[in-house]
């Protein structure tokens, strides 16, 4: 630090802060500030675009676990069809949560739109027979084929870590597997689809995809139904064990959600209680927890079940609950009770809904793909910006 | 691993001693590491890559922050006194408490950084961080148009 600092004293002026710290600072902020420092510099400009820097800002500003950035995507077909999102802090503090109208690409009243799934801010949806990539927070998307023709019944959208790679998994008599870094499919083995829960949205954890199961006619049987998973890295199956629900008289349905970042799985019984467990290791089957036992409200004619869809709103635990197709709960269990009894998005019924995550700087467009559009001069730039990063750090802790 | 004492001596590399009493010391965790890797006989720890004066403002910042009785409102106040510092100051108290390995402080400073570029035009930014603007004009128009929505 000696020389860095007479080198400050003689040049006495304004320091040029080193990388790393421009690091740290510019990853706390959202993304449409980083948008507008493309300004600043050439370097910058370089920085705020490099895959590097895209991963620790999803780290630090996205998922930073206070939820904060987390909203509500709403899938409409009446009156027309369309998309609405609501933020989840709108949901919690305001009586009459805002829901806003998405401008989706390729958007279409009078063609249907269906969310296949979203990790990391980028929505993957399906419109008539094209499949897009979409991030709304830099209004980037991609087109690919859909080689089914929609002819499939259960889709998943997940992340391979190992690749820094967004996969589509669709599964009919076929598996295929599509992924964005090569903007290609691949069939994998297909010997475990049967019996797996129609029309459900995989559910992605831990690097893997996961569907309900369950072999019998019979869905509320209670020891027919267990999780199947696909791991979106080598295209494998797996297997999860449900938890032990121990004696009494349930309603299962075969689901499987998820809490935080764990699995979770919701169990009706019949004393209009709903039992929230989650697997706090994951694949560890004597990790199911029981979390929280919820006293369904009995003003409804034919009482409440539960849905799959729920989540946590923030840091203090209120968990947020799909009743029905307009409506939510917003249930705190620490004081076991429901802050917020019922919440209704829109005077039409959401045909569905899912959670995903409003901003982070994720390309829907591969590298591969951005050279292609013409952005080769910055990337050359970047490469060398990279490896200037990778260099040793002036600032090592003495061994 | 040597013992604590009463008092534990801080070493700059400028060779500022800091005497931090005991009580104020193992409340923090990466001081309780240090004393446990560094092998002496002696209760100094050498600093080599930290200077007096900016020593002085870490354990200024230590202390206040292990007062006992001290209240929310009063380390607000203090925090924001503390702050009150030039760039590369605070660059030099960041650089000492990623090496002290103390979150905390380095948080604070990064939101310091953080409050002074808040809804700063980009030109107040580059002085901010003392970046010379190397784009030619018509390429800073060509990248403010790419992200137009973004200054709505």
């Amino acid at each position: 630090m000696g020389s860095h600092l007479q080198r400050r004293k003689q040049s006495n002026e304004i320091p040029i802060l080193p990388v790393e710290l421009i690091i740290e600072i510019l990853s706390r902020l959202p993304v449409k500030s980083l948008l507008k420092f493309k300004c600043v510099s050439t370097q910058w400009r370089c920085l705020i675009s490099s895959r590097n820097f895209i991963k620790t800002h999803l780290n630090v500003f996205t998922n930073n676990k206070d939820f904060i950035h987390n909203r509500l995507l709403l899938r409409f077909i009446q009156p027309h069809h369309h998309l609405m999102d609501c933020s989840i802090s709108s949901l919690l503090y305001d009586s009459d949560p805002k829901t806003f109208q998405l401008d989706y690409p390729m958007q279409n009243p009078r063609k249907s739109v269906t969310i296949l799934g979203s990790v990391n801010g980028l929505i993957c949806l399906s419109i008539d027979k094209d499949l897009i990539l979409w991030n709304p927070s830099i209004r980037k998307f991609k087109k690919f084929r859909d080689p089914q023709s929609g002819r499939y019944f259960l889709h998943g959208f997940g992340y391979d870590q190992l690749h820094d790679d967004y996969n589509l998994v669709l599964i009919s008599k076929e598996v295929r597997i599509y992924s964005s870094n090569s903007d290609s499919w691949r069939i994998i083995v297909n010997d475990r689809s049967h019996g797996l829960v129609r029309e459900t949205d995989g559910i992605f954890v831990n690097g893997k995809l996961h569907w309900a199961k369950s072999p019998s006619q019979d869905q509320h049987s209670y020891n027919g139904w267990d999780i199947t998973s696909i791991d979106v890295t080598d295209g494998k199956w797996g297997k999860v064990e449900k938890p032990f629900y121990g004696e009494g008289d349930f309603d299962l349905t075969p689901c499987v959600g998820v809490l935080g970042s764990d699995l979770s799985n919701l169990c009706n019984n019949q004393s209009l209680q709903t039992d929230v467990w989650i697997m706090k290791e994951y694949e560890i089957k004597e990790s199911w927890t029981k979390m929280y036992t919820i006293n369904r409200p009995n003003d409804h004619p034919e009482g409440y079940g539960f849905s799959p869809l729920f989540c946590k709103m923030s840091n203090k635990g209120e968990i947020l609950i799909q009743v029905d197709q307009s409506t939510f709960m917003i249930y705190d269990p620490k004081n076991e009770s429901f802050i917020c009894q019922k919440v209704i998005i829109d005077e039409y019924p959401f045909w569905e809904a899912s959670i995903y995550i409003n901003e982070s700087l994720v390309w829907p467009i591969s590298q591969k793909g951005m050279m292609q559009s013409g952005v080769l001069r910055s990337l050359r730039k970047q490469t060398r910006f990279e490896q200037r990063m990778q260099q040793p750090r002036r600032w090592e802790i003495p061994k | 691993m040597m013992s604590l004492g009463k008092l534990i001596t801080l070493k700059t590399n400028d060779n500022e001693e800091f005497k931090l009493d005991k009580t104020v010391a193992v409340k923090l965790e990466i001081i309780k590491n240090i004393v446990q890797d560094v092998d002496c006989t002696s209760n100094v720890i050498p600093l080599p890559n930290i200077d007096g004066k900016t020593m002085t403002k870490v354990v200024k910042y230590w202390k206040k922050h292990s007062e006992e009785g001290v209240t929310e409102v009063q380390l607000k106040n203090f925090d924001q006194d503390f702050l009150k510092m030039s760039h590369s100051e605070l660059h030099d108290v960041h650089l000492a408490a990623k090496y002290l390995d103390d979150n905390q402080l380095k948080e604070v400073i990064i939101q310091e950084f953080l409050d002074r570029i808040k809804g700063k035009p980009i030109e107040e930014i580059r002085e901010v961080f003392g970046i010379v603007n190397d784009y030619t004009p018509e390429e800073e128009e060509e990248v403010r148009r790419e992200n137009a929505w973004a200054f709505e």
